[in-house]
């Protein structure tokens, strides 16, 4: 599939040509396929999963764990070390406190690693778990400054939602080879090629939302011998073994980690997405965008009073950028881009630590492309932004 | 779309803002933030005989914040008490002669609610 015209698979995008979308680090839009394939679903093979002895039933299930196994290759695991979860939050919350739980896996009170610029996905979880929270620097020039020491857990951002900022996973990995290594995948899942085996990562976690797919379902992934022992924290129907009024067995993976009806339909649309990304290839997204950003990057830079929050091209990052006008509110400056029909966000982007902390603003205007984003769209924010800051001078 | 921001009367407000500061012989004063966008807005008031005689204000925020308490400096001159603490979101759309998308209200409203609180 090429890249080129690839808006005209986003309904969203190919009914409204003159709509600019800047906000996918909030949430992209979605194919014609991912969308058809959830009504499909319900129009034609709607059953519950696992538990029917009928033919609409098995062919759920089928379904559904064939999207188990489309979504571990995707990312170089097997087919067991995927849950199904609701989002990035929901696989964060779920493993802080289930790891909580399981001092076979870590100790109570466990020394963790995160940096400043984590998500709050990414940190207020852990505080349910340990008070001994340790935060990496932002360095001047938007890199973390990884601190000496060992840790109990190292979770980290893939890729920044605010900054773009793409650490060296496998750098960090190094460092601290005795820690859990935990990486949040929701930035760069869209973007960049992963493999688990390769990052020699714990776990993971990403949302099918921000990759083109439905909101609704996440995944969590772990290392096999790792979800095994953990303990499962959420319980009910579809996760036991058996059952009496005295105990209970769980099941083995993958259902001991998802209670519940799992989110079939949602399931079902992340599969399309994760196919329309292998149709384009990864490696070829990457190229696009490293190009995207650093036409962004120039034209952004240009414009009088701007502060970008992003860094220089030669560190690695996605097509985030987070930026300051001098004198102008963020509020202000994504209404009046919308205004021009161009989506932007504007406030901490779930990230106070990062925003007040460090930046020591109370927030900033985010513009962030994906794959269908093209230089005229870079081109577009451009100009009013241009716009902007005369109206204001 | 229309340019609501754009238009000329609000920026000005936000540019020069009328009746800024305290007011020393002031009856109300309140201070008010927004925390998640860092809008504040301190109001003083000089009341007397039941209608706003005064109106001083220090603000920081977005254009929608601060050319808001600014306009309504002006505007709230002479009027009732009782009737600023029964003015509303549409009342104050047509203060400002804007309409106010759901994502500004809080920051359009700030300055009314901060005048309000300061009469309770
Ligand atoms: C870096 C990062 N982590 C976690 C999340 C949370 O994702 P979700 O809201 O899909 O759970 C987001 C999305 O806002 C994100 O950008």
């Amino acid at each position: 599939m090429e890249i080129k015209n690839i808006k005209k698979h986003f309904p969203i995008l190919s009914q409204n040509p003159d709509f600019t979308y800047l906000d996918n680090a909030a949430t992209t839009q979605k194919t014609k396929k991912v969308i058809k394939s959830i009504s499909r679903f319900y129009r034609q093979h709607n059953a519950n999963v696992h538990r029917g002895i009928y033919e609409l039933s098995e062919k759920a299930t089928e379904k559904y764990e064939e999207v188990r196994k489309t979504a571990a290759k995707f990312i170089g695991a097997k087919e067991k070390e995927i849950v199904f979860t609701s989002g990035t939050t929901d696989s964060f919350n779920l493993l802080a406190r289930s790891l909580g739980k399981t001092p076979e896996i870590v100790k109570k009170n466990p020394k963790i690693l995160i940096t400043e610029i984590e998500h709050h996905a990414n940190y207020l979880p852990w505080r349910e778990i340990s008070d001994d929270i340790h935060f990496a620097r932002q360095k001047e020039d938007f890199t973390i400054e990884w601190p000496e020491g060992d840790f109990d857990i190292v979770s980290i951002t893939h890729a920044s939602n605010v900054t773009g900022l793409m650490p060296d996973a496998k750098e960090v990995r190094k460092k601290y080879p005795k820690a859990l290594f935990i990486l949040d995948a929701a930035q760069s899942i869209a973007h960049k090629k992963i493999d688990v085996k390769n990052l020699d990562v714990d776990f993971l976690a990403f949302s099918s939302h921000k990759m083109y797919g439905p909101t609704g379902i996440g995944v969590l992934y772990g290392k096999q011998e790792l979800l095994e022992k953990l303990y499962p924290l959420k319980v009910g129907g579809g996760m036991i073994a058996e059952v009496t009024k005295k105990s209970a067995k769980w099941a083995e993976l993958p259902e001991r980690h998802e209670a519940g009806t799992p989110p079939i339909a949602q399931a079902i649309g992340l599969q399309a997405a994760i196919e329309f990304l292998e149709k384009i290839g990864m490696e070829k997204i990457e190229e696009y965008e490293k190009e995207l950003r650093k036409y962004a990057f120039e034209e952004l830079s240009k414009i009088k009073g701007l502060k970008l929050f992003h860094p220089n091209l030669e560190i690695d990052a996605g097509t985030v950028f987070s930026f300051q006008l001098e004198g102008i509110h963020p509020h202000d400056i994504a209404e009046m881009l919308s205004e021009r029909n161009i989506a932007v966000r504007a406030g901490h982007h779930c990230c106070q630590i990062l925003h007040r902390e460090v930046l020591k603003i109370p927030a900033s205007t985010r513009a962030s492309f994906a794959v269908y984003n093209t230089k005229d769209d870079v081109d577009k924010l451009a100009k009013r932004l241009n716009e902007i800051v005369k109206i204001f001078t | 779309m229309n340019d609501q921001i754009s238009r000329q009367n609000l920026i000005d407000h936000y540019k020069n803002p009328r009746n800024v500061g305290v007011l020393k012989k002031a009856t109300n004063t309140v201070e008010c933030s927004n925390v998640t966008c860092g809008d504040e807005v301190k109001v003083s008031l000089l009341i007397k005989a039941g209608k706003i005689e005064e109106i001083r204000h220090e603000s920081a925020g977005c254009v929608m914040s601060v050319a808001g308490i600014s306009i309504l400096s002006e505007e709230l001159i002479g009027m009732e008490v009782e009737k600023v603490k029964k003015l509303d979101k549409d009342a104050l759309q047509e203060i400002l002669g804007i309409e106010i998308t759901p994502s500004r209200l809080k920051c359009a409203m700030l300055g009314l609610e901060a005048i309000k609180k300061a009469l309770n």
